[in-house]
């Protein structure tokens, strides 16, 4: 007999037995129940020969822990079943069905903070990789077992604090240099840049955010000078030519990409000379004998290094059955190793981005390109398979950014600036005809051309309506007005209004106005054509708001919102859950990380369906909750498959956000917090957070995760002075800098013994700290 | 060698079961030449015995399928594939008993590595392993065979 039972929930310590009716099996005495072996682990197996085969025998597995050598749990239920089997030739195996836990399904949760925010005495003014190590024993102390980061991947472009942004990455692979740690590479031998290097750690870790330009110039500096100084060991080492090796398909163009990017000063191929243009010399540049050599070799150096302190630190907190949770950006920058290598994958005259929703009412333009999925599929998905595969060599859960992207995306034209006039791709646009037989009409003019007239120019331009007019429109007959031919799309508007801004800086205000009021102009448009089948159209999002639409007559305005909602709510469903169903499951299975899904946003109706077939986890967030008809979400409503969180990186932390609007916060303490008839306090006081914190651990979500600036929130002794300050980015503007730190370094915060324990007592006694 | 698959499978009219594997007897992962199985309705298991020669044993695979008629749905059970055991002299018959492992069920993403490799991951062994258990179990969960 072979039993054999998959079962990953046993905790270090602790083995599966098997316990039953026949003498081999400890004829129902606990004490000679036969412990199950965990080399197959998470199969545990054992063979026995049963005394009496040929008679029926009962059996149930338990749990048995190593260092009593007792049973600690028997399984609930009913006995499982052997029928008589009386053949000594047969030999039995047994594929069991899984174990009957006495608890709840497994809960857990987690602490979210991007590795540049983690704050460190060792650190260079930023978090850097074996920083993680102090935030999983902070983790480990109050009882949290997921520590979630933002992506890590390089996202230097442009050498500037714009590149803080970290979701438009040079490269899927390739880490971010701020993340090393200088010291963990090798000592700077020279006394006077030890010194040097000594002074600006202080200058750097005074500042309470991280202040990117500063902080690379000085990574750079002496990344350089220990490259040089480690070079002869590090080119002989033969740990780094089995990374070179193991590695070579993304690493030796990304090294030739740097390169080439601080040669030409540009990350934008496109302005690198001809014969660089194409990936065509990556391996002539990066030959150790040429004389360029060093240009590249230090990219090398750089990965190799970055490479081995994350590894150190994910195996560090896996020994501690911590689990780091990845972010996977859901597009790839335009000026990229990946389009630089392969540009067939994308459509790079494309942008991405989102549509109108609470994180900003004109839509987010990403400016990524669009995946290519027609193309991808030819291989079978061999992108996705490197792309994941590499990402669970540091990651055992991933967070996929903006999952509905893999349903539909939003497709922006390349003329647009705002993300209004874009569409969903890929999509069932109306035809003319089918427009026209459902509004009793069609008048391109009026549908598909902005909706400009005199009293509209004056409603946006007030006393400088004449004067904008005369520069920007012209009379299209009938009262219509149209812009010039020089500003009739967005692109056009904002290089006109860069070069008056350039030219004219004091009226920095007023230009900013003015373009505002031509963009909206733009904008207000019925339908927008589809790029690709003529005399298609989608209809322009959240159109009901318009001035066109308001001004329409009142047999149309009905008919025309009659057919917008068929098309953002209905005439795509199955489409859509088509698309989902091709494009997630190659993602999906490509490793054996727990996936967890950014759901936030317009979610179509058959998304939660795909997520749930493909055992991807949603996400709750109370304040954005995916029932559009309340206000705010409550964590006890959650599926399991689910994280639960209050708030995340793209919105104020808990604390702001009671700050924001205070009747909705009264509301929020009334209906959420069950304070009916108090008057709610003027800031989140930390029994305030309590409250919220609590009722996240208690939801039967999968997982609870907060960010380490809500947890902190617990303790006035603790928290930040601004909570605005602890916000980490702000989605409405697209060129945020990214530089939010956590205001204490982990050494102090792991040594509030009293804060942390409270936090412990929290998380244990809602259950997120059960094994079995 | 005798090998025997059995697995208890209430199924729906209009569907079945099959067994789909490496051996050519179990249509080498083509699920039109895949191995029928037949229905026992007194102990409500699916079963078939077929003949196998022994060296065969080693390193095959296999998985259940679901067929239904009504739809022409495939609905392959969900996991790694399976692997046949292998030392099993000097018996000269092999049961293979089974259970169906569902697809979609929220206990199966704890066989993701969050939980096999982190939040219950299992001290290094300190002796090594049994012969034949030297294959880690980071097999890839997927709803179409891995071949």
């Amino acid at each position: 007999m072979r039993f054999r039972l998959a079962a990953p929930r046993v905790e270090p310590g602790q083995q599966l037995c098997v316990l039953g009716s026949d003498a081999a099996l400890g004829a129902w005495d606990a004490a000679r129940a036969v412990v199950l072996s965990d080399a197959d682990y998470p199969t545990w197996t054992a063979d026995v020969k049963l005394t009496t085969p040929a008679a029926e025998t009962r059996y149930k597995y338990g749990i048995w822990d190593a260092g009593t050598g007792q049973v600690v749990d028997l399984e609930a239920g009913d006995d499982r079943l052997l029928a008589p089997e009386t053949n000594p030739q047969t030999l039995r195996v047994l594929a069991d069905n899984q174990y009957r836990h006495p608890t709840a399904p497994w809960r857990g949760a987690g602490v979210a903070l991007p590795v540049f925010s983690l704050r460190s005495r060792q650190g260079l003014g930023v978090g850097e990789f074996p920083d993680l190590k102090l935030l999983v024993d902070w983790a480990v102390a109050t009882g949290l077992q997921m520590v979630q980061v933002l992506p890590i991947n390089d996202t230097v472009a442009t050498h500037t604090w714009v590149d803080s942004y970290p979701y438009a990455a040079i490269s899927v692979f390739a880490l971010h240099p701020q993340y090393l740690n200088l010291e963990a590479v090798a000592e700077l031998l020279d006394p006077a840049a030890r010194q040097e290097l000594a002074q600006l750690r202080d200058e750097l870790n005074a500042r309470d955010f991280v202040d990117y330009e500063p902080m690379m110039a000085a990574k750079w500096r002496f990344i350089r000078q220990l490259y040089q100084q480690e070079k002869k060991a590090f080119l002989a080492d033969a740990d780094f030519h089995a990374f070179r090796a193991e590695q070579a398909a993304w690493l030796v163009p990304y090294a030739a990409f740097s390169g080439l990017r601080d040669r030409f000063g540009t990350a934008d191929f496109s302005q690198w000379p001809a014969e660089y243009r194409t990936p065509a010399q990556v391996e002539a540049l990066t030959d150790e004998t040429s004389a360029d050599f060093d240009e590249f070799g230090l990219f090398f150096f750089l990965q190799f290094h970055l490479d081995k302190q994350l590894r150190e630190a994910v195996a560090y907190a896996r020994e501690r059955g911590v689990v780091v949770k990845g972010d996977l950006p859901i597009g790839i920058y335009r000026h990229s190793v990946d389009a630089w290598t392969q540009p067939e994958l994308y459509h790079l005259h494309q942008q991405a981005g989102a549509p109108p929703d609470d994180f900003s009412t004109t839509g987010q333009n990403w400016r990524f390109p669009t995946y290519n999925w027609e193309q991808m599929a030819l291989d079978g998905y061999q992108w996705w398979q490197q792309r994941m595969g590499h990402l669970a060599r540091y990651f055992d859960a991933l967070r996929i950014d903006h999952i509905l992207g893999f349903f539909r995306i939003w497709e922006i034209p390349a003329h647009s600036v705002e993300g209004l006039l874009g569409h969903f791709s890929p999509a069932l646009p109306f035809s003319q005809q089918e427009i026209e037989q459902r509004l009793g009409w069609f008048d391109y003019g009026r549908l598909c051309e902005p909706y400009i007239r005199w009293h509209v120019v004056q409603e946006v331009f007030g006393g400088q309506a004449q004067a904008v007019f005369d520069e920007f429109m012209e009379e299209a007959g009938h009262g219509a007005i149209r812009l010039q031919e020089f500003v009739r799309t967005q692109r056009q508007m904002e290089a006109v209004i860069n070069d008056k801004l350039a030219a004219d800086p004091a009226q920095t205000e007023y230009y900013r106005w003015l373009r505002a009021g031509l963009f909206g102009l733009a904008n207000e448009v019925l339908f927008v054509p589809d790029d690709q089948q003529p005399d298609h159209y989608h209809p322009r999002i959240t159109l009901p708001l318009s001035r066109s639409f308001r001004e329409l007559d009142e047999a149309t305005r009905p008919r025309l919102e009659a057919l917008y909602h068929d098309f953002f709510y209905q005439r795509h469903e199955g489409f859509w859950r088509e698309q989902g169903l091709t494009k997630l499951p190659p993602v999906r299975w490509a490793t054996n990380m727990l996936i967890c899904g950014e759901d936030l946003g317009m979610v179509p109706a058959s998304v939660p369906g795909v997520m749930r077939d493909l055992g991807i986890l949603g996400l709750h967030i109370q304040r954005m909750p995916a029932d559009p008809t309340t206000e705010f979400g409550h964590p006890d409503t959650a599926p399991y498959l689910s994280v639960v969180s209050p708030g995340s990186h793209d919105m104020s932390t808990l604390r702001g956000w009671w700050e924001e609007d205070p009747a909705r916060t009264q509301h929020f303490f009334e209906t959420t917090l069950g304070h009916h008839g108090q008057p709610a306090p003027a800031f989140c006081e930390p029994w305030v957070a309590r409250e919220i914190l609590e009722q996240h651990l208690y939801s039967p979500s999968m997982w609870a995760v907060f960010p380490l600036q809500d947890v902190v929130a617990l303790s006035a002794g603790l928290r930040r002075e601004d909570p605005l300050a602890e916000q980490i980015n702000v989605p409405s503007n697209p060129t945020h800098f990214w530089k939010y730190r956590f205001h204490l370094p982990l050494e102090e915060l792991a040594a509030q013994a009293g804060f942390n324990a409270e936090v412990r007592g929290l998380v244990e006694r809602s259950g997120r700290q059960q094994g079995y | 060698m005798i090998l025997r698959f059995t697995l208890p499978y209430r199924t729906e009219p209009g569907q079945r079961l099959v067994v789909c594997g490496s051996l050519p007897a179990l249509g080498q992962w083509a699920p039109e030449a895949a191995l029928a199985l037949h229905y026992d309705a007194a102990s409500g298991h699916w079963n078939r015995e077929l003949e196998v020669s022994a060296d065969q044993l080693a390193g095959a695979t296999y998985k259940y399928l679901l067929l239904d008629e009504r739809d022409g749905g495939r609905h392959w059970e969900w996991g790694p594939n399976r692997e046949l055991p292998t030392a099993v002299a000097p018996f000269g018959r092999l049961v293979l008993a089974d259970w169906w492992r569902a697809p979609a069920q929220p206990e199966n993403e704890l066989f993701t590595a969050a939980f096999t490799e982190a939040l219950f991951r299992r001290p290094a062994p300190a002796a090594p392993a049994a012969p034949g258990c030297g294959r880690p179990g980071r097999a890839l969960p997927a709803g179409s065979p891995a071949r």
